[in-house]
């Protein structure tokens, strides 16, 4: 009883994050019927920020909790919003296997971009950028004085759009050549382990609740932040404008936009949120888990997904029972496996690796629509 | 004026489904568009509220070219559209369907709670079911809801595609009347039927679209009585 209840709380926690991740799976795979492979690396992100935010800020308690998960979430939802804007915006009208692709390929962008991000390589990083921006200048000139590479001639050049891009390609190779020291005092190792300081944050309190059955401040906040999250965002979807547009635009895209709503704001939002969403998610796994590195939002990215399709991708409640569900089922699997009973490591066992992928399996021979899907029906 | 459409072409691609059309809207009236299946009038009125670009040609609206305007800012110029098939949100109550049609004038509180119960006085059954999903609404429901959405979004000029299709012949004339009235309270109307014969009984003019081409126009009474029109769309 105890190891179950103890393990039930850590599944718990767990499955939070998972939801958090696939809810925005789920919203923008409902609104545009792609698969955004990159909230893994959002996740990775949202911890990322965090740990920069925690490590140049000395904020006094409480208040650096709230900093250091809302300017996260802040940053990653910027991230989506650019992310929608560059990958798949241009591609909203071509065949839908396109913007998969280049889901991927954002994936691993932005995997690899961190990766590479250390004090050692970060001005390499930096040259590439402004190397970008050059290219583009030169691009723009050729365009401009040979008409080469060609531009269709109702369009012409966007000179406000290609200043932009310029100016933040710029930008951000300044950031990143200033950030070099920053980044040695930070500690900050780019493809390795890095320590997520979590003392700086909070100092672990357990409190027993049941026998040898603990709960600590850390899960506490953890579930408390998540369910705070999704109420606020099934009030949003449910009893907003915002929301009912969203809902709207799954049905029905062109009869939204003769309502007299922009259906691209509308698509923008949704990765908005979900972005937001996986960003939050990182940094409240950061908490528990506190290793960083530039992939460790593979798995979760992956196992998130899973929960997606587990609950019924398009669905919301789908998304958030999904991720519950994978979470009990992991740490459950974990917790039978003799090896680490009753711990909570960031190394998903292989028989919670197995178990997940068994779910998925299972989920898609009975019951491919997933649990709250509605069955496949091809609209007239 | 409040529609001017001048040699307006329009291709799917290769196809080529309205080949230099044009016509009027006078502010006030009621003009319909009829003509056989595939002959260009669902792909005008698409093109109209911006769902479709032209390939050459011009729409004004009140003078202002509007051709390669966004859906949602003709919208918010005064052009609202009841497309074929309806276009309901199913997965929306009924209320819901209502209440994102005034998007654009969210901040007119007052005057969307009359407009809320003169769509429900016009169709009292969707009063009784503005909680239940669209879905669950039967075909003739869903058209009501479909016009009274499109009467909240408060537009000048209403573009209706075949309000009346898969109606029972009592909803017809119900739709019919709701048309006349709306128009009688002040929005001009631009209606695409097959039901000519009903469409002209109610419209002030008509243009009759054949394989992409205005066949023949003219005021709805002496097309009504015009041997050809009755040969090829009246049924003698
Ligand atoms: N998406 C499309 N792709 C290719 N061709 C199309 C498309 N939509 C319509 N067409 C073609 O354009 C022509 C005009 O179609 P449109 O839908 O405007 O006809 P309509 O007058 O509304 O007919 P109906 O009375 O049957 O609704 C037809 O020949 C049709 O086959
Ligand atoms: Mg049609």
């Amino acid at each position: 009883m105890e190891v179950f209840l103890s393990q039930f709380i850590f599944g718990i926690q767990r499955g939070t994050i998972y939801a958090l991740i696939a809810l925005g799976y789920t919203m923008v795979y409902g609104v545009v019927r792609l698969i955004n492979f990159a909230y893994g690396e959002v996740f990775m992100l949202g911890a990322l920020f965090s740990f920069f935010i925690i490590q140049l800020m000395p904020l006094p308690p409480v208040l650096n909790v709230i900093v250091a998960l809302l300017v996260p979430m802040a940053l990653c939802a910027i991230l989506g919003l650019a992310m929608d804007t560059v990958a798949y915006k241009p591609l909203r009208a071509k065949p839908r296997l396109a913007a998969l692709i280049t889901a991927i390929g954002v994936s691993f962008f932005l995997s690899n971009l961190v990766s590479y991000i250390g004090p050692d390589s970060v001005r390499t990083v930096s040259v590439l950028l402004f190397a970008t921006a050059g290219l583009v200048i030169l691009m723009t000139l050729s365009q401009k004085l040979f008409n080469f590479p060609k531009v269709p001639k109702s369009t012409g050049i966007n000179w406000l759009k290609r200043s932009i891009m310029v100016g933040s390609l710029c930008l951000l190779g300044a950031v990143a050549w200033i950030a070099k020291p920053a980044l040695a005092l930070l500690r900050w190792k780019g493809s390795s382990f890095t320590a997520f300081p979590v003392d700086k944050l909070f100092e672990v309190v357990k409190y027993p609740i049941f026998g040898s059955v603990y709960i600590t401040n850390v899960q506490i906040v953890i579930i408390i932040v998540a369910v705070v999250l999704m109420v606020a965002l099934s009030f949003l979807v449910n009893r907003t404008m915002l929301g009912m547009a969203m809902r709207a635009s799954k049905n029905n895209k062109e009869a939204v936009s003769l309502m007299g709503i922009n259906v691209n704001s509308v698509i923008a939002f949704t990765f908005i949120i979900g972005t937001a969403l996986a960003g939050a998610a990182g940094v409240l796994s950061a908490i528990t888990y506190p290793r960083i590195t530039a992939f460790m939002g593979i798995q979760p990215g992956l196992k998130a997904f899973i929960a997606a399709v587990l609950g019924g991708i398009g669905s919301i409640e789908g998304a958030m029972v999904g991720g519950i569900i994978m979470g009990l089922a992991e740490q459950f699997a974990i917790g039978l496996a003799p090896s680490s009973f009753g711990a909570a490591h960031i190394d998903f066992t292989p028989l919670a690796e197995g178990i997940s992928f068994a779910i998925l399996i299972v989920v898609l021979l009975l019951r491919p629509q997933g649990i709250f899907g509605e069955p496949p029906q091809d609209k007239v | 004026m409040m529609l001017e459409i001048k040699d307006l072409f329009i291709s799917y691609g290769a196809i080529r489904a309205v080949k230099g059309i044009s016509f009027t809207v006078e502010k006030g009236e009621i003009i319909t568009l009829i003509g056989a299946n595939g002959a260009g009038k669902t792909t005008t009125l698409k093109t109209i509220s911006g769902l479709l670009r032209p390939e050459s040609g011009s729409i004004k609206f009140k003078g202002q070219e509007i051709s390669n305007t966004a859906p949602h800012k003709i919208v918010e110029l005064g052009i609202c559209q009841v497309p074929e098939g309806r276009g309901i949100f199913t997965n929306l109550t009924v209320q819901e369907n209502l209440t994102l049609a005034t998007y654009t004038r969210r901040k007119q509180k007052e005057e969307l709670k009359k407009d809320f119960e003169r769509v429900y006085h016009i169709f009292p059954r969707l009063f009784e079911r503005r909680r239940q999903p669209a879905a669950t609404l039967s075909g003739g429901e869903q058209q009501m809801l479909a016009v009274g959405r499109s009467l909240m979004t408060d537009g000048e000029l209403l573009l209706l595609d075949e309000p009346s299709m898969g109606l029972a012949p009592v909803l017809v004339d119900e739709i019919f009347r709701v048309i006349k009235e709306i128009n009688t309270m002040g929005t001009t109307i631009l209606l695409v039927e097959q039901n000519a014969y009903k469409a002209l009984e109610i419209a002030n003019r008509a243009y009759v679209l054949e394989t992409g081409h205005v066949a023949v126009s003219g005021f709805a009474a002496d097309l009504k009585d015009d041997e050809i029109v009755k040969k090829a769309y009246l049924g003698g």
